[in-house]
């Protein structure tokens, strides 16, 4: 599934989280949105997600308006929240359960397996795991969905290193094994690094640059960059933003 | 699972498919991996390096279209019977690079030419007492 | 509908932890009647304490419920997983909404039920409604689930302004003071034409429009606002104050609309009419809009003109309008509304001219007012009014219309009760003092005053009778008369005639004769209704 996002504003009373956003997620990429707190990352996922309806401009996955046609994206798309909120008080198989009647092509036994590999009690309350596997359980919902487009809202934020670890290797395994078109926000450039095909940087609601990372590392390299890795790209384009 | 000996450096200017395919090159010319020799699957290398399957199912593309690996379908990738070796000029130019690459890493560190030179020659024993001791 | 159907499944079975909880108090309340010291009979205690019970669990759950189903979800970023589904926004709106009634009335069924197995009285809970309400077991019936389910809808706003804590609280409380506003001034108006009925129907209207609009705004934050509170807030806080906007008008407009009917509204058999003139007819009676509501008419038959008049007070009897013996004007009185020292204003309408439009005097009178007459040119008007207290001596006052001077004011010494009034002509009044509940025989002095303005003499008759009605009606015989009660109650004319009983109930017609000044017995009652005409 490919994003495609034009002149898109998005304001929270005088705040201006989007700012004449133009932005493009090809099919099959692995889209790394960077940028500071505040940068506008989470509006813009919640816009995608059709939670908040943009103040202008055109947002659309496959042709789709994520607002109007929600309910039929989501049937194709998985999203990760930052904060896990799936309810508290229900145990984690009966979430699972739950989240399954809602999806044709629910795969139990990837989801049980990876529950499995991660070592999360599935008979216990969501509201009684740590954050980290709150996260993976997060994660093992979305993946189970056998999604068409993740959307991961920096899906490694909380998370100790083995967790971390273990969303990384989930991450790369649906990649190898389904081609699904990615778009994550992270702060955890050195995870998403070897993963990332393509990265945007956004700052104040305006995305600083777009590319494949590949491309942006040699023509960082050819204006001298000393090392550069993302995280040295990051702070090229985005570290001396506004201060 | 097979576990190719490889390592990724981000810091490496050059892009990770790259390095990657110069890595397996390296294994093939130096004959770690002999003709014929079974190779992980994408998604196993994937892992192993924590790297973007796609990125690895280039590298392998690439390496196919050279004749250094084959993919045989339904059972895996293999190292080709008679992979191609680079030519005289091309093995010269690569060695110049890992040179320049090492020189530029030893005088960053504050060394002279001279113990670097010795470093290198230490690392080449070292190499080959290594190699001797392998069965 | 499937994913409607998860999601209400998925609400419920989150509760199990209420319900199980509703059954301890139902077995509880069950016991009551097994604690030592209860006295009272079992079945009687368990009514009582179960509807007590009940009341109070499911008005606190619907508080609960209300504050939670929508707005702690969203404010504590929980919602965002329902809206991460491939369902609508409505089915997450609709799901929660009847998965909270369906769980207030599980609840309350369950706290009931052990002690309803055993055997429940309800009647000394049913006259406690019927002390509170003013309605009895209907009524509770009615009145309770609605006024739940309004705790919960409103709940609802109320703790989404109190997270959010922003700038559309403002709005909300704006919108609360405009459905009050429409409800007070509705009720103002519905009272001053004591139209019970109507203020009760505009009160069930209110409320049913406010509940529905609670339930839309809701909809419309969770469909609009989905997971972000300021935008939650906002759609909730619009659609309420539209809402408001609708009820608010809706009200005044009902109001404003029943207290204006047409003169086709009249309902036959309860109009008065009486001839005011040559050509005007004065209507008076019970509407089609209900039985309690009585409107007053002028009618111009010939032309179809009608004018409404304004509300007449209440308690008093003489609320139809008056016309001068020569035709020329017609007067009547309007209430200012008011309960406790409330006043009358006289108005007059100009009966010669079709063109002309009911004028405003400057007279008004305290209320109650005992009596009241127009001179037989429309000039003046007498007006019986109390001098003191209850039963002090009553005050002829006579006041010209025109200029509101006052012309004369004398005290009738005797007539401590109020009965008709009369001009005589315009400086000779008959004032009857007394009263009549039903067939009761008074014991009280009962009579007719005769008064001379200028001498300012008082001159009583002993005669023994007391006044049932009294009348002078006028009629042109030629004027067309498409009203059949017009002509029954004013087919009479002629000089002023007294319609009195005697002491032995016999009724008996009975005239002043302007020459000698004296009452004399016109007709048996049984002549009354052949013999009238043919005696003028």
């Amino acid at each position: 599934m490919k994003i495609l996002i034009r002149d898109v504003t998005l304001r929270y009373g005088r705040t201006t989280a989007l700012d004449r956003l133009d932005l493009h997620v090809p099919a099959g990429s692995v889209y790394a949105l960077l940028g500071r707190n505040g940068s506008g990352k989470s509006s813009l996922v919640k816009a995608l997600l059709g939670h908040r309806r943009p103040d202008g401009g055109v947002l659309s996955i496959d042709g789709l308006d994520p607002w109007k046609a929600r309910h039929r994206l989501m049937t194709r798309i998985a999203a990760t929240p930052e904060t896990p909120d799936a309810p508290p008080a229900m145990k984690v198989d009966a979430i699972g359960s739950f989240v399954a009647s809602f999806h044709r092509s629910w795969d139990a036994t990837g989801f049980r397996g990876r529950l499995d590999r991660f070592g999360i009690p599935t008979n216990r309350r969501f509201g009684a795991l740590s954050r980290g596997q709150k996260g993976l359980v997060m994660l093992s919902l979305a993946l189970a969905q056998r999604p068409d487009l993740l959307l991961l809202d920096d899906p490694t934020l909380g998370l100790d290193p083995v967790a971390r670890r273990f969303v990384f290797d989930e991450l790369i395994g649906e990649l190898a094994d389904r081609g699904t078109t990615v778009l994550l926000t992270t702060h955890d450039l050195e995870g998403i690094e070897r993963i990332a095909s393509h990265v945007g940087i956004l700052s104040k609601g305006r995305l600083l640059v777009e590319g494949e990372l590949e491309d942006l590392r040699s023509s960082a390299v050819t204006r001298g960059a000393e090392a550069p890795t993302l995280e040295s790209l990051f702070f090229h384009f985005a570290g001396t933003e506004g201060n | 699972m097979l576990h190719l000996p490889l390592s990724i450096d981000t810091a490496d200017p050059r892009p990770i498919g790259r390095q990657i395919e110069a890595g397996i090159l390296q294994l093939v010319t130096s004959g770690a991996l002999g003709p014929g020799e079974p190779i992980p699957s994408v998604r196993d290398l994937a892992r192993d390096l924590r790297v973007n399957p796609n990125t690895v199912a280039k590298v392998f593309q690439r390496l196919g279209e050279a004749g250094v690996l084959e993919m045989r379908r339904g059972e895996g990738t293999y190292v080709s019977q008679a992979p191609p070796l680079p030519t005289a000029a091309e093995r010269q130019s690569r060695l110049a690079e890992a040179a320049a690459r090492y020189a530029s890493v030893a005088a960053g560190l504050g060394f002279g030419a001279k113990p670097a030179a010795v470093t290198l020659f230490e690392a080449f024993l070292a190499l080959e007492s290594e190699e001797r001791k392998r069965p | 509908m499937r994913s409607f159907a998860y999601l209400f499944r998925r609400e419920i079975s989150q509760r199990t932890f209420l319900f199980v909880a509703s059954l301890t108090m139902g077995l509880f309340v069950f016991g009551l009647p097994y604690l030592p010291g209860s006295h009272a009979a079992p079945a009687e205690l368990r009514g009582a304490g179960g509807v007590v019970t009940a009341l109070s669990w499911c008005a606190f759950l619907a508080i609960l419920l209300g504050g939670s189903i929508f707005t702690r979800d969203l404010t504590e970023n929980r919602l965002a997983f329902d809206f991460r589904l491939p369902v609508r926004p409505g089915a997450i709106w609709a799901s929660r909404l009847l998965a909270a009634i369906v769980t207030l009335a599980l609840a309350g069924a369950l706290l009931v039920a052990p002690s309803a197995v055993a055997g429940m009285d309800l009647t000394g809970a049913a006259a406690g409604f019927e002390e509170l309400l003013g309605h009895g077991e209907q009524g509770a019936v009615a009145f309770t689930p609605i006024a739940i389910l309004a705790l919960l809808l409103l709940a609802n706003p109320i703790a989404l302004a109190s997270r959010t804590r922003s700038a559309w609280a403002a709005v909300d409380m704006f919108s609360v003071a405009i459905v009050c506003v429409a409800a007070y001034s509705s009720w103002q108006l519905l009272g001053l034409w004591e139209a019970r009925s109507a203020q009760w129907r505009t009160t069930w209207l209110l409320a049913t429009i406010a509940l529905l609009g609670a339930a839309i705004a809701s909809m419309r934050q969770v469909t609009l606002g989905r997971t972000e509170a300021d935008h939650a807030q906002k759609s909730l806080s619009l659609t309420l104050f539209i809402s408001s906007l609708t009820i608010a008008s809706a009200v005044l407009a009902y109001a404003n609309w029943y207290v204006r009917p047409q003169i086709s509204a009249l309902v036959g058999n309860y109009v008065y009419a009486a001839s005011l003139g040559p050509d005007w007819v004065s209507l008076m009676g019970g509407t089609t809009r209900d039985k309690d509501f009585w409107a007053r008419f002028l009618l111009h038959p010939s032309s179809g003109k009608t004018i409404l008049l304004g509300p007449s007070e209440p308690l008093m009897d003489a609320g139809e309008a008056k016309g001068s013996r020569d035709g020329s004007r017609a007067a009547w009185l309007e209430w200012d509304g008011s309960r406790i020292h409330s006043s009358l204003r006289l108005y007059v309408l100009a009966l010669t001219s079709q063109q002309a439009t009911p004028t405003r005097t400057d007279i008004t009178w305290k209320s109650p007012l005992p009596a009241w007459a127009l001179s037989p040119r429309g000039d003046a008007v007498a007006s019986l009014q109390h001098s003191g207290g209850e039963n002090s001596p009553r005050r002829l006052v006579v006041e010209n219309v025109d200029s509101a001077a006052i012309e004369s004011s004398l005290l009738l010494p005797g007539c401590e009760h109020d009965g008709p009034l009369l001009f005589l002509n315009r400086t000779e009044v008959l004032a009857a003092c007394g009263e009549i509940h039903g067939d009761l025989i008074p014991e009280r002095w009962y009579g007719v005053l005769h008064v001379d303005l200028n001498s300012r003499v008082v001159r009583p008759f002993e005669s023994g009778f007391y006044p049932n009605r009294l009348f002078a009606w006028r009629l042109n015989r030629s004027a067309p008369r498409p009203w059949d009660s017009a002509e029954q109650s004013s087919a009479f004319e002629g000089s002023p005639a007294l319609d009195a009983v005697s002491r032995d109930r016999n009724h008996r017609w009975h005239w002043f004769d302007p020459q000698s000044k004296v009452l004399k017995p016109l007709l048996k009652e049984k002549q009354y209704q052949t013999g009238l005409r043919s005696l003028y």
